[in-house]
C-alpha cells in the first residue's frame, strides 16, 4: 500500500503551517495514518516539501497540542491512539459557522444544494 | 628517457586530466543545474548561460596552462604539487563565483509540492560499504601494530615507474601509522559527505542513489590505497629490502 502524501500549494492565501496540519489532520481522521506509526522527521518533510525546518516543526507541535502527535526527543512524532473529545456548544456554533459560509461559497458558484449535502455526507461518513 | 623525463611527463598527464576533468564539469551536471544553480533546461544557450561558462573555463585554463608551463620550466615534486593545488583551489573559488552570480537566475520552486509521509528511509544495502572500510583501515592498523617486529627498521614508502623504490622511512609511530590515519580521515570525511549528500535531498531524487554509489566508491578507492601500506610493509618488496636485492645505503 503507497504511503500517504500531503500537497500543499504556496500560492494559496492559507499559510502553509495551516496547509501542512490541515492535511495531515485529515489523515489522522481518516485513518491514513495508523497509532504507533511514524511520522517522517522534521526535516525529511521539511526538505520534500520545500518549506523552512521551523514551519513543519509548529505543525507537529500543533498536532501534538491536539493530542494527536506524540513528539519525544530522538523518537520523532509518533501517532497516538487519540480518543474524539466531546464538542463543546461553542465549539460546534465555529464549525457551524464555518460549514454556512462554505455552502454558501458552493452555493453562490451554482453547485445544487442536494450535490453538497450528499459530498458533506459522504466526507462525514468517511471519518467514521 | 631517464626517471625524472618520465616522472614530468605523469605529472604533466595527471594535470592535463585534471584540468580537463574540470572544463568538462559544467557538461556532467544534471542540464537543469549549472553551478549548483538549478536554471532550467533552456538556460545554457542563453547568453547569461553561455557567458558564465566561458567566464569559468578561463577561470580554469589560464591557471591549467601556467602549472603545466611551471611543471616544465620547473621540474620539481613541490613545484607539481603546488600547481596541481592551485587548480584545484582557483576551480573551487571559480565554481563559488559563478554560482553566487548564477543565483538571480535561480528558478523558484514550484508552488504545489508533494511529500509522501512514508516511514523514515533506510540505506541502501550498500551503505554499510562507508563502515566496512573504516573497519578495513582499522584492522590494517591493528595488523600493523601486532606486527610490529616484522616491519623493517627502515623501509620502502614510493616507487618510481620502473618499481624501484625511491622513497624510504623510518619505523616510527608516524611513519608507519601516519598514512593510515590520514587516509581514516580522508575516508571519514567522504562517508560524511556521501550521507550528508542522502539525507540533505529530497526523497526519490534521480541521482541520489547514483551520487552516494559515486563518493562511497571514491572512499572505497581512498581505503585501499592507504590500506596497502600494510602490504607494502609486510610482504615482497620489504623480503626484497631485508633480502639484499632493494639495496639502500642506511
Amino acid at each position: 500500500m503507497a504511503a500517504p502524501e500531503i500537497k500543499i500549494d504556496a500560492s494559496f492565501s492559507t499559510p502553509l503551517v495551516r496547509q501542512i496540519v490541515d492535511q495531515l489532520r485529515v489523515l489522522l481522521v481518516e485513518g491514513s495514518l495508523k497509532p504507533n506509526s511514524a511520522l517522517p522527521p522534521v526535516r525529511r518533510l521539511a526538505i520534500d516539501l520545500g518549506v523552512h525546518f521551523n514551519t513543519v516543526a509548529e505543525a507537529y507541535r500543533q498536532l501534538a497540542a491536539e493530542g494527536w502527535l506524540d513528539l519525544r526527543h530522538g523518537r520523532g512524532a509518533i501517532v497516538l491512539e487519540r480518543e474524539a473529545p466531546a464538542a463543546s456548544k461553542r465549539d460546534m456554533a465555529g464549525y457551524r459557522q464555518r460549514l454556512r459560509e462554505l455552502v454558501s461559497q458552493m452555493r453562490a458558484q451554482g453547485i445544487p444544494a442536494a450535490n453538497i449535502a450528499a459530498e458533506l455526507k459522504a466526507i462525514a461518513e468517511g471519518f467514521e | 628517457m631517464t626517471n625524472r623525463q618520465a616522472t614530468i611527463i605523469v605529472e604533466m598527464a595527471v594535470q592535463l586530466l585534471a584540468s580537463l576533468c574540470l572544463l568538462a564539469m559544467p557538461y556532467i551536471a544534471h542540464r537543469d543545474l549549472l553551478f549548483g544553480v538549478p536554471v532550467g533546461r533552456g538556460f545554457r544557450p542563453t547568453e547569461p548561460g553561455r557567458r558564465s561558462v566561458r567566464s569559468y573555463r578561463l577561470w580554469i585554463a589560464v591557471p591549467s596552462v601556467a602549472s603545466l608551463l611551471g611543471i616544465i620550466l620547473f621540474p620539481n615534486p613541490i613545484v607539481s604539487a603546488s600547481a596541481f593545488l592551485l587548480t584545484v583551489v582557483l576551480d573551487v573559488t571559480g565554481f563559488v563565483r559563478q554560482n553566487r552570480k548564477l543565483k538571480p537566475f535561480a528558478l523558484q520552486l514550484p508552488p504545489v509540492r508533494k511529500a509522501e509521509l512514508g516511514p523514515p528511509e533506510r540505506l541502501p544495502w550498500f551503505g554499510c560499504l562507508g563502515l566496512v572500510l573504516l573497519a578495513f583501515l582499522a584492522a590494517a592498523a591493528a595488523y600493523l601494530y601486532t606486527h610490529w617486529d616484522r616491519i623493517p627498521v627502515r623501509y620502502p614508502v614510493h616507487f618510481d615507474l620502473t618499481g624501484a623504490p625511491d622513497r624510504w622511512t623510518d619505523r616510527s609511530i608516524r611513519g608507519v601509522f601516519g598514512p593510515l590515519i590520514f587516509g581514516g580521515a580522508l575516508a571519514v570525511w567522504m562517508l560524511s559527505a556521501a550521507l550528508a549528500g542522502w539525507y540533505g535531498s529530497r526523497r526519490f531524487g534521480p541521482m541520489r542513489k547514483a551520487m552516494l554509489g559515486v563518493t562511497l566508491a571514491a572512499e572505497a578507492i581512498v581505503a585501499f590505497l592507504f590500506g596497502q601500506v600494510v602490504i607494502m610493509y609486510l610482504t615482497k618488496r620489504t623480503s626484497e629490502y631485508h633480502n639484499g636485492l632493494c639495496d639502500r645505503p642506511v
